[in-house]
Formats: C-alpha cells, structure tokens, sequence
C-alpha cells in the first residue's frame, strides 16, 4: 500500500474507527545476534544458523559502540543456513561486535549486536512530499447522529516504512482517543520514518508485542496518559534525535528517548502498564523514561526485564533508564523504586533516578 | 473502474476484493462495508491512495488464521 503527494492537511493517512485487521507472512526469528565480530566496509558477516532470511530481505543491525547511531541496514545478497554466513549488497558502515556464544556467563547480558529482520510481505509505505507523513491512526468517535464508533486495529508481520511526520507528535502508528476495544501490533517492522515510532494517547487495551522499530525521531514509542497498555519484547533501535527543537517546557520529563512512558507531557496519568522484555539498542539520552514502582513490590510488572545500551546523547546526557516518580500516585511517599533493569555502554548513568518534588 | 484522484465507496453491506497489480492513486478510499485483499493471488497486490477512512468497515488483508502470502 503506497500513499502518493498530497498537500491537504489530514491525507496520507488511514483513519480507522471501524476494523483494520491485517496478518503477514510469518518469519521465524525477531532478533538474531552476530556470532563474529564485523568491521566496517566488510559486505559478510555470521548470524545463527537455520534463519528464515532470503536474498532480498533487509536486516537492522544495532551498535555496540556508546554512539547510539551506529547502526547499519543492509540488503542480504545471500544467507547460508548452515553456516549462518550472511553476504550483504554494500558494506558496513561501522564496527558491530559479535561472537559464537552469548557473554551472559560473565556479564549477566548478551552485549552481541542484535540483528533484526525490517522486511515483511505486507508494507505501509509513506512519503514525505510536502512534509505530510503518513499515519495509521486508530481512535473512538461519536458521530453527529450520536453513533459511536470504535476502532480496532490488529497488524502481525506488517512492515510500516517512511511514516510519520516531521517534527511533529503525529507518529507512523497513532491510538488516540481509542479507549473501547482491544487493539495488538505484533511482530511488525516500523522502521526509517520522520518522526515518532509509535504514540499512544488517551487510549486503552492495546498490546505492542515482538515488534522491530528502527531510526525513528526522538521516540520510538510514547505512551501518554493511556491505561492497560503493554510493551512486550519489542526492540527499538537507533531511536535519533529529530532535526527540529521543540518546546520543552510543557514537557512532564525533557528527555528524548527508544521508550517515553507517561513523561512526555505534564499531567500524563497512566494506570495498569506494563513496559516489560524490551530492548533499546541505541538511543539519545535516554533508553527508557519510565515511572517508578513502589519500593518493594517485587512483582510489578510496571518497568522489568528491559535492557538499554549504546546510549550517548551528546551533547546531551546517555542514560539506560531515567526513572521518575509515578505522576499517577500519590506523593506521600519518598521511596520509590526500579529494578530488574540492565544497562551497557551509557555515557552516563545506567539508571538515574530522580526525586521531583510533584 | 475508479480513476485517479476520485473517491471510492465500499457501502454498508458490500464485500470487495481487491486483486489489482497495481491501482491509480485514489483521492479517498471510505470503507463502510468489507474492503479485503485476494489471497491467492499470484502476484503483488499494490494499492494507493492519499486517505484511507474505515468508518463503519472493515480493511483485511489476511488473517490470523491464513495469513497473507504474496506481497501488498
């Protein structure tokens, strides 16, 4: 599906207060890693073996330098099955460090490069024409003859290429307002937009699953003011900053960051989200700006399990997690916790937490 | 056939199939009955226009069950 020029406000869009359902072919790996190191200018590299990847699928590659942009994207020319030799059209523009078996041993973490898969047999292409970027957007509406309407969205293995616009909160993937049934992207390549990932406003009852989102600006996902929302095992890398500055000020936590969950915008409420299994693999200033859970609840599901890496946002700051007391508690308490977090190769902090006194 | 640049409806109550190689770039596509994508197709189904509005539809390409197979 290909979205032409358009200079009208609100084209270059899908709309959807009804149902959009849509299910692509299904691939057998989300996230590989690099089993030998890898130079620049080289054009082979080694994957796992026995991976669903052809000649023509196009693979994201994550740094594993502190520089958050030091990812690649290539064209596969070749993949060998058994051996995992991988032969790409050009050459890699920056080191990625690999090796045949995980590091957890010593470092409590796979450091590997991850290595995912952008392409899938159903594509969302946007273009840029007049600065208008493309957006799925799903919400609830009344109508003037006071029927309600109420979106639902359902994408598995979609891949949503060039969305979003510029300098701008309009993201390739939008819930606005959307609040009456359950929505899930899963397994989905959102990837090379112009601005924001994915936006979730003022919504509940959606589910991001397993999905790969790769060079969008600053934000690969933003969660702001929703309920019952969960981000689970998704990979964002090389979240970027955007071109543009913005106005900071009305901004609950000025941070850009892969994750931005109910930090975006003063008075953000969030309640029952669930930020869990994610990985930011290249971001500026922040991997993950996430609220706190209470100290001691060791069962919350509210921030666990993620991981933050090659994060340096110069000249900004490069933290794996900026944590901050929930906005959407109350503030007789002083303790406020994260846990179950790691972080490698931040400028800065792994995790930095912040008293605001709210 | 629609060209390019018009409005297409799906009315209430309408199930089209799309099986086109390629379409004109549509000004709009309102879908208020059931829009969804061939699946057997043997060749890439491509599908462009500016605005895409499901009302009181739906647009399927595949599903759950059988997902899309070749390109769109």
């Amino acid at each position: 599906m290909v979205y032409d020029n358009a200079i009208e406000a609100g084209n270059k869009l899908i709309a959807n207060v009804g149902l959009v359902s849509m299910y692509g072919k299904k691939r057998n790996f989300k996230l590989t890693r690099l089993t030998q190191p890898v130079f620049k200018g080289e054009m082979t590299f080694h994957l796992e073996p026995n991976l669903d990847i052809v000649k023509g699928d196009v693979l994201a590659i994550a740094p594993t330098s502190y520089f958050f942009e030091a990812s690649d994207e290539v064209i596969v020319e070749s993949y060998d099955a058994t051996t995992g030799k991988t032969t790409t059209l050009k050459g890699l523009t920056t080191y990625h460090w690999g090796a045949p078996v995980s590091p957890t041993y010593k470092y409590g973490v796979d450091t590997r490069a991850e290595v995912t898969l952008l392409s899938r047999n159903i594509r969302i292409v946007g273009e840029d024409i007049e600065s208008w970027g493309a957006q799925i957007v799903t919400s609830d509406t009344i109508e003037w003859d006071l029927t309600v309407r109420q979106g639902q969205l359902f994408m598995d293995n979609v891949e949503v290429y060039n969305a979003s616009q510029a300098n701008t909160e309009k993201a390739a993937i939008r819930f606005e307002g959307n609040t009456g049934l359950y929505s899930a992207v899963t397994n989905c390549a959102i990837h090379n937009g112009a601005a924001w990932g994915v936006h979730i406003k003022e919504s509940a009852n959606i589910l991001f699953k397993d999905n790969i989102v790769f060079r969008m600006k600053p934000f690969s996902f933003v969660v702001s003011t929703s309920r019952n929302i969960t981000l689970d095992g998704n990979v964002a890398i090389s979240t970027v900053p955007r071109e543009k500055d913005y106005d900071k000020t009305t901004m609950a936590v000025d941070l850009e960051a892969a994750f931005a969950i109910c930090s975006v915008k003063n008075g953000d409420r969030c309640s029952d989200i669930s930020i869990v299994n994610n990985i930011a693999a290249g971001a500026t200033y922040a991997g993950f700006v996430v609220p706190a859970h209470d100290c001691g609840d060791t069962n919350q599901k509210l921030f666990r399990d993620n991981i933050a890496h090659s994060v340096w946002g110069k000249p900004r700051l490069g933290l794996g997690a900026f944590i901050f007391p929930d906005p959407a508690k109350n503030h007789d308490s002083t303790c406020y916790e994260g846990s179950k977090f790691t972080a490698y190769k931040c400028a800065e902090q792994g995790a930095f937490m912040f008293f605001k006194g709210i | 056939m629609p060209v390019a640049d018009e409005d297409v409806h799906i009315e209430p109550g309408w199930n089209m199939v799309y099986d086109l190689e390629d379409s004109p770039v549509f000004k709009m596509i309102r879908i208020n009955g059931r829009l969804s994508f061939k699946n057997d197709s043997s060749t890439a189904l491509h599908l462009r226009a500016k605005h895409i509005y499901v009302r009181a539809g739906e647009l399927i390409i595949g599903t759950k069950d059988l997902p899309f197979e070749n390109k769109a």
